[in-house]
């Protein structure tokens, strides 16, 4: 062990080792570039080496460095602090300009509008209101989403597993070689017609998924919604 | 930021001198401190069963056979027992695969769907897109293939390239212009058929999904491979 410069070479046999002090250097970004430049062209050819790579970097993506972190606590509790305060202020002001405080009530039907539940939380033109004449915007109640999302760049819908490509949402079952069938799905009537992918409306304007063997290739226009 | 960094490679080195000494606690609080974050790490490539073993099995190398010994300080200690755990797991990995295939001759898996044979054109343009991207220039292919075949994200790649997240956003375009390219001139020499008849109207947003399939089988299919 030395923190020296290290006999640099990439190079391996299929059954021995690769470089991982090299890769590990390379994952975060602390190698010479003549070593880098060494450390690329091998990974061109070596799909180990790259798969490393790559997991090492999705590692360092997902965790924090923990010295860092601890020295950003103190920032981000009074982030927080800041966020937490303003939020009570900008609560507390706009009940007072509308003279009126309106708590929503905790909904027991997750379902149902704010203005179903309140009607005073409406558009202000409910019957028995007088004094509202500004208009309050709805506060849509927050949907957790059904989905669960795994990682950054994958999320999963109703079993099905989505990978994030160029922008767009793409089913981790789709093979170009299983795709017999293609079907470009490019109206929102069209979408809304057919019922196996309403599930995965949640996915936004573009996106691919695979049912029944069918490729259904989504891509609705923006003022579609 | 680069004092912190020393100290972290500094406080990281006296560790190993440690432990490499013999000294239990300092085991103890290697053990403590990195074992989870490995477990996690092999747990992406194996599951979580094979991943502790995995992890057992290597901090038990690191110790019996002293291969902590290996960690030259070139980065911090988690990344490279990051990288020696993902190593080990692709290892076994490979190692479960080969006995299954052993254990359960292919003939003896009637249950298995075999994968329904999609038209010829789409094995073919699967071959037509591999190629395509083997021709690319050095730092594109390997571009394309971390960010299509490992999934990479461009911040990550910026930093393995040393290059800015736009330079490569704009390589990664240039690239996917020149697979297009090279791809339709094989389809027409191969097939006697544009690219786009063989895609059925592809264009660079469609040859995106393509390009992730065609990518998708050497990530999960670590095997032999040449090394320069």
């Amino acid at each position: 062990m030395m923190a020296g410069p290290m006999h640099f070479s990439m190079a391996h046999a299929e059954s021995d080792e690769p470089n991982l002090n090299a890769l590990a250097a390379l994952a975060e970004g602390r190698l010479s570039i003549a070593e880098r430049a060494t450390a690329l062209e091998h990974l061109e050819s070596c799909v180990r080496c790259r798969r490393i790579a790559a997991e090492l970097m999705r590692a360092r993506s997902r965790t924090p460095n923990t010295l860092w972190t601890w020295r950003a606590l103190p920032l981000a509790a009074s982030l927080a602090i800041a966020a937490v305060g303003g939020g009570v202020y900008w609560l507390a002001r706009d009940a007072g300009g509308t003279r009126r405080v309106d708590i929503p009530p905790s909904p027991s039907q997750p379902g149902i509008a704010p203005a179903q539940q309140s009607p005073a939380a409406g558009s202000g033109t409910g019957a028995g209101e007088t004094g509202a004449a500004t208009p309050r915007p709805e506060r849509t109640p927050r949907v957790e989403p059904s989905d669960r999302t795994r990682a950054a760049g994958t999320r999963t819908i109703a079993g099905k597993t989505f990978r994030l490509v160029a922008g767009e949402w793409v089913d981790a079952d789709y093979r170009v070689a299983d795709a017999a069938s293609i079907v470009d799905v490019r109206s929102r009537e069209d979408f809304d017609a057919r019922e196996q992918l309403r599930p995965f409306g949640a996915l936004g304007r573009r996106f691919t998924v695979v049912v029944d063997r069918i490729v259904y290739r989504v891509d609705l226009p923006a003022t579609g919604r | 930021m680069s004092e912190t960094s020393t100290d972290r490679a500094e406080r990281d080195l006296a560790l190993v001198r440690r432990c490499l000494d013999g000294d239990d606690e300092a085991w103890r609080r290697l053990v403590d401190e990195y074992r989870p974050r490995m477990i996690d790490l092999a747990m992406r490539i194996c599951s979580a069963a094979a991943a502790a073993d995995v992890v057992d099995a290597v901090i038990a190398d690191l110790w019996e056979k002293r291969k902590l010994a290996r960690y030259e300080g070139r980065s911090t200690l988690a990344t490279w027992l990051g990288a020696v755990t993902i190593n080990a797991a692709l290892n076994a990995r490979r190692a479960a695969g080969a006995r299954l295939e052993q254990a359960i001759p292919a003939e003896r898996m009637p249950d298995v769907p075999a994968p329904t044979p999609g038209p010829n054109e789409n094995a073919g343009l699967v071959k037509i897109l591999t190629d395509a991207i083997a021709a690319l220039p050095s730092e594109s292919k390997l571009l394309v293939l971390m960010y299509y075949e490992q999934q990479m994200t461009l911040d990550d790649a910026a930093v393995l390239f040393g290059r800015s997240k736009s330079t490569l956003s704009r390589t990664l375009t240039k690239a996917r212009e020149m697979i297009a390219a090279e791809a339709d001139r094989l389809s027409r020499e191969r097939l006697r058929i544009p690219l786009t008849l063989l895609r059925a109207g592809a264009d660079l947003g469609t040859l995106d999904l393509d390009l992730r399939s065609a990518c998708a089988g050497p990530r999960d299919n670590i095997g032999p491979h040449v090394s320069k």
